[in-house]
């Protein structure tokens, strides 16, 4: 049995499906509501069942294609950039719109090969800058710059 | 319709509607020339900035940057045989060689006059078409748009290719099952929140959209080793456009082709899951039959015929499309579900209502199509040089800027930090399925549409109080859905087919 893309898909849906299935049993009904034609879990059980069979035969059915193409592929910057989000997502408030998206800004441009760093400071403030003052000015959309400033 | 159409071409033509419409084209012209970006991240790194504006505004400059994205979509598929997106690959086929052959300019003047007559006959019979599609649709009940958008569903997985429409059909199974995160509309149930208050109202569009076709663009970008020569090669390219002049007899030759291929491509572009990549393909391969000898042998060389086909059908299916997304409120493809998406989050609903309750909305988007025609032709056109420059901006600058405009357009609309975690583990899951070539297309539509399928169906029981009778009682349900499985279970049987044959 061979490791096609197909194959590894199917798999990997097929575990989010079952997953989704079980916590579909969680649905609490009220008695009520049990006798109804259309309760809260007849879709998901039947998306669950159609999701599980079409799985099912994506892992089984006869392949004759290659596994995916993984090699040379950097999956350490991949995994630094969603770090990165990630903590970008959680200093947004406390740090303030302007400072955080400064520090994300200059990170990623140093994690993809900019060492200059007046250049990728410049570039980080100017974006931000230009971008804040658009959302306050032109939309109308009002972010704490500074941490000092507020706390949304 | 006359004082519809008035109150929309109003709108269309207001100061701040036009500033909106040449900046979305501007936009989705830098962002389609992107190579690998197409037009449905176009659409989504925009809708941020759209849902600040007035909905009418918002869906004209929506519209815009599609038609920029398209257009921009076929400029690097001319220059340099990289399509960003399924529906300039045709256009690659005679505009590359052109391109080669020192008439880059010409060839882009072609695609852009194509594209321009494409969207024009097509907006013209969008005009036609949608009222009177909107009047017959009154009559539709909730069921047969239960069946409408199951068909539109299936539409789109067979439409995938062979060998991929299992997979798109899980795609967009997936799609459904993340649509009922959240409260049960019906019952007011809470399902699947994982007792996440940030859940209880389901996941935002807008975030899901945005990470799986932004961010999971940038993000496999980020994966695979760094190379900007595509890029540098485009730029190189429209450094040295030539004339963009077309003779009069090009224009003669071109004339023909380009009127049948728009009417063709709007046709195509109606049927829910078509869309633009296969018009393009059938009108290439339709004129190339249909040539005369000569010239039928200068296809793939660089032949205008060849170059114009595709151009004007993928404009005109494009515009197609829009005719069952405003006129039942059932997208036939990703791009349109996004659009229909931004729509909902607009307070907008489309459908038949809209056409009868907000005129002015669903004739702006009309008109605003001719009008994004001429933008792209007269603006779009002379000014690619000057887009040119922006692509020299090197992938470590621009990545990084990609994900900022993503990551914070998700949470300008939410403000909830909670929202981005969500979205990086969507990115995540998304470069995984992307890996493994599984289209995410049909993902946006199962979600998109999952809803309004629960809804639907709930609302079809209620009238036929409870009973499951109206999916073969009523004959337009029923029909609709006979074709949805015929359209489902076709393939598989044409191949079981062959296959015992074959024996």
């Amino acid at each position: 049995m061979s490791w096609s893309n197909d194959r590894i898909g199917g798999l990997v849906l097929l575990c989010l499906f079952a997953f989704y299935g079980l916590q579909a049993q969680h649905i609490e009904l009220l008695p009520i509501q049990q006798s109804a034609a259309l309760t809260a879990r007849t879709l998901p059980y039947t998306f669950t069942v159609l999701g599980l069979l079409g799985a099912f035969w994506l892992v089984l059915k006869p392949t004759h294609q290659n596994g995916p193409a993984v090699h040379g592929l950097r999956w350490w910057r991949l995994g630094l950039f969603l770090l990165l989000m990630s903590v970008y997502g959680l200093v947004l408030r406390p740090l303030g719109f302007v400072l955080s998206s400064v520090l994300f800004l200059a990170a990623g441009f140093w994690l993809l090969g900019e060492r200059r760093l007046w250049a990728l400071t410049v570039v980080a403030l100017v974006v931000t800058l230009v971008f804040w003052a658009l959302l306050n000015l032109g939309l109308g959309v009002h972010l704490a710059p500074l941490p000092v400033f507020g706390s949304r | 319709m006359w004082e519809g159409i008035l109150a929309g071409l109003g709108t269309a033509v207001s100061l701040q509607a036009l500033l909106f419409l040449c900046a979305g084209c501007l936009a989705g012209t830098f962002i389609g020339m992107l190579p690998g970006l197409g037009p449905m991240t176009a659409i989504a790194l925009m809708i941020p900035i759209a849902s600040t504006l007035e909905p009418a505004v918002g869906i004209i400059m929506m519209a815009a940057v599609y038609y920029g994205a398209i257009f921009g979509g076929s400029t690097s598929s001319i220059l340099i045989n990289a399509p960003g997106v399924a529906s300039t690959v045709a256009t690659s086929f005679d505009g590359f060689p052109l391109a080669r052959s020192g008439q880059a300019g010409k060839a882009l003047a072609i695609a852009a006059l194509a594209s321009f007559t494409g969207g024009l006959i097509s907006a013209g019979c969008l005009l036609l078409a949608a009222p009177l599609l909107a009047t017959l649709s009154l009559s539709f009940q909730s069921s047969d748009y239960f069946a409408l958008m199951v068909l539109g569903l299936v539409s789109v997985a067979a439409f995938a290719g062979s060998g991929a429409m299992l997979k798109a059909l899980l795609m967009t199974v997936l799609g459904l099952m993340l649509a009922t995160v959240g409260t049960d509309p019906g019952q007011g149930i809470p399902r699947f929140t994982l007792g996440q208050v940030d859940l209880i109202d389901g996941i935002s569009f807008l975030l899901l959209v945005m990470a799986t076709f932004a961010l999971a663009e940038a993000l496999l970008a980020i994966l695979r080793p760094a190379d900007d020569s595509l890029r540098q090669q485009e730029q190189q390219a429209m450094q040295r456009l030539g004339s963009i002049a077309i003779s009069a007899q090009e224009a003669r030759q071109m004339t023909p082709v380009v009127g049948r291929s728009s009417l063709l491509g709007f046709f195509i572009g109606l049927l829910p899951g078509a869309g633009a990549t296969i018009a393009s393909f059938l009108a290439y391969g339709s004129e190339q039959r249909i040539a005369p000898k000569t010239q039928r042998d200068s296809f793939g060389k660089g032949s205008i015929r060849g170059l114009a086909a595709p151009e004007a059908a993928n404009n005109a299916a494009a515009t197609g499309s829009f005719v069952p997304l405003l006129t039942l409120g059932i997208p036939g493809s990703g791009t349109t579900a996004i659009l229909l998406g931004a729509l909902i989050a607009y307070g907008v609903q489309p459908g038949p209502l809209l056409y009868i309750d907000a005129p002015e909305i669903f004739w702006a988007v009309i008109v605003s199509m001719w009008l994004g025609n001429v933008v792209l032709l007269v603006l779009n056109l002379p000014l690619i040089p000057y887009i040119a420059k922006v692509l020299a901006v090197p992938s470590r600058y621009l990545l990084p800027l990609i994900l900022f405009f993503s990551v914070t357009g998700v949470y300008l609309v939410s403000f909830n930090p909670f929202d981005i975690q969500l979205m990086v583990l969507f990115a995540a899951v998304a470069v995984l399925f992307r890996l493994l070539d599984f289209p995410m297309a049909p993902l946006i539509l199962g979600f998109i549409l999952g809803g309004m399928i629960e809804e639907n169906l709930s609302r079809a029981l209620l009238i036929y109080d409870g009973s499951w009778s109206f999916l073969w009682q009523r004959p337009l349900t029923m029909g609709i859905l006979t074709v949805a499985a015929a359209v489902a279970l076709g393939p598989s049987a044409v191949t079981l087919y062959k296959r015992l044959m074959g024996r």
